[in-house]
């Protein structure tokens, strides 16, 4: 008993922080996308730090509690209401009652939302992860235990707090960056393809000349920027291949991986190239920002 | 060996050969590193990704530098042998990659069956075998101009003076010259029978056969 689901959503996922440790048998680091918006939401509820949510890609499912059910969704804004009271404000935590069922729609700016739960959501750990491998059906039953939570919210609903900073992906430069004869990467501007999903952002614009040449398939990273023979990018997501073959021009930040999650088709990116000092410095700099929030809300 | 950053919480070692890269991948893991999340071993190369919260990746680079992997075992002296049937009237690149070698498609199947394979790499997504090498008459072929949105599980692929099995449907970008019933891989019952080492003997199967073996374990 817990929440039953009434309509799925486009692609409604139960994440954690992923998997390591697998990918020499090709498994990706699944888990949420944005981890910043999934480890927010967590400790807006105390809930453990890897605890299970629901990321909700663009447009949400409809649940029905089946007992007391703190929640919040952080991440991507959401439209959220619940039977018989409206809306609700996304990034505020609020009280789901036994037998009110919670509709989540569409969002106006970034692709994705997580659902979490108190306690969060119950999963069977599957080769070192809870993460889900398939979305949620119509009638799945998610178990979570009874839980209580009075309002709270954090000063802002995304993070990065600028949500304009999204389409900016600072970038190291890439092992086969010398494949590619100029500047063109850096001074054009690409926007994200329809063909995009968590495997990878496929992204439009304008066609790279490269050095005529195959690579051997070796090891890639989450973040890797990869242009394929047509001359244009894609970058890997959560979900992205382990092993690949085209060359590597860049690579995002670990910083930066997060904006990756939120960026919709149609949008612009601009490709910023930061050394590897500044990539360190960046990242403990936006850590340093994400844990004195988690510290502030644990209290 | 040479040590590169591949972004900044992972970095590439290269090796002097294939089986280098087995061994030191072995002396990494053996190290056990609090820090480590995975060793990805490819061809002759090998990624070693780290806990960037816990390690610096300068440090990281100074511990590769630092193994010993002459004395660890290569794994590929105890590989294991498999035998994949293969229908390849159920390659929709098989006339292209004829096309780009100057071969008949009978010559591109006779060529293709004609080598036992050892897989080099898994990855790219779960339990993909990258396997090697194919005859110089077969070898070169390029990928796709753009790569397909969706592979069929079983397809059998070559670019480069490489073959594979694509597991699992995904987005691909290499010519495909046929396809295989059996399943390879059930990520979710943890069933991934390929093993970097391991040999691989295609052998041909007509249409009849495919759909009789279809949806088999390895």
């Amino acid at each position: 008993m817990s929440l039953t689901v009434l309509e799925p959503g486009l692609l409604t996922l139960p994440v954690d922080g992923g998997r390591s440790g697998f990918r020499h048998l090709g498994l990706p680091l699944s888990g949420a996308a944005d981890r910043a918006a999934w480890m927010l939401g967590n400790a807006l509820l105390r809930n453990a730090p890897d605890a299970v949510a629901l990321e909700i890609t663009l447009a949400g499912p409809v649940l029905r509690a089946e007992h007391p059910t703190a929640c919040v969704v952080f991440g991507a804004p959401f439209d959220l209401s619940v039977s018989g009271r409206g809306a609700i404000t996304p990034g505020y935590t609020f009280m789901l009652e036994s037998g009110e069922t919670l509709t989540i729609r569409g969002t106006s700016t970034g692709v994705r939302g997580y659902l979490c739960v108190g306690g969060g959501i119950e999963m069977p750990e599957r080769l070192g992860s809870r993460s889900a491998f398939t979305p949620i059906q119509a009638g799945d039953l998610l178990r979570c235990s009874p839980s209580h939570t009075a309002g709270r919210a954090l000063p802002f609903v995304t993070f990065p707090e600028q949500p304009t900073e999204v389409g900016i992906l600072r970038v190291i430069e890439g092992l086969q960056r010398d494949w590619f004869p100029n500047e063109d990467f850096f001074q054009h501007g690409y926007r994200v393809s329809p063909t995009s999903n968590r495997m990878g952002l496929r992204l439009l614009g304008y066609p790279l000349d490269r050095r005529v040449g195959e690579l051997v398939s070796e090891p890639v990273a989450t973040g890797a920027v990869q242009i394929t023979n047509d001359g244009l990018p894609v970058i890997l997501g959560v979900d992205g291949q382990t092993i690949g073959g085209y060359p590597k021009i860049a690579h995002v930040i670990r910083a930066d991986l997060d904006r990756l999650a939120q960026l919709r088709v149609g949008q612009e990116i601009r490709f910023v190239r930061v050394s590897l000092a500044e990539a360190m410095a960046i990242d403990k700099e936006r850590n340093n920002r994400l844990r004195e929030w988690r510290i502030r809300l644990a209290i | 060996m040479t040590v590169q950053p591949l972004g900044d919480q992972a970095i590439l070692v290269s090796l002097p050969d294939e089986s280098a890269a087995v061994r030191f991948t072995a002396a990494v893991r053996a190290a056990n590193a609090k820090w480590l999340l995975d060793v990805v071993p490819a061809y002759s190369q090998v990624g070693v990704y780290f806990d960037a919260d816990q390690v610096t990746m300068s440090a990281v680079m100074q511990f590769v530098r630092d193994r010993n992997y002459q004395s660890h075992t290569d794994t590929l002296s105890e590989s294991r042998r498999h035998r994949i049937p293969v229908c390849y009237e159920r390659g929709p690149d098989l006339d292209q990659v004829a096309l780009l070698r100057g071969l008949t498609p009978a010559d591109v199947i006779q060529q293709h069956l004609a080598t036992e394979y050892t897989i080099y790499a898994i990855g790219f997504v779960p339990g993909f075998p990258y396997m090697g090498y194919l005859p110089e008459s077969l070898a070169g072929v390029g990928r796709l101009a753009s790569p397909r949105v969706r592979v069929e599980p079983g397809s059998v692929g070559v670019t480069g003076r490489q073959t594979a099995i694509y597991p699992l449907p995904r987005p691909g970008g290499w010519h495909l010259i046929g396809q295989t019933p059996l399943t390879i891989v059930d990520v979710e019952d943890g069933f991934f029978p390929l093993r970097v080492g391991d040999r691989v003997q295609f052998a041909r199967i007509d249409d009849t056969e495919y759909e009789h073996l279809l949806g088999e374990r390895l």
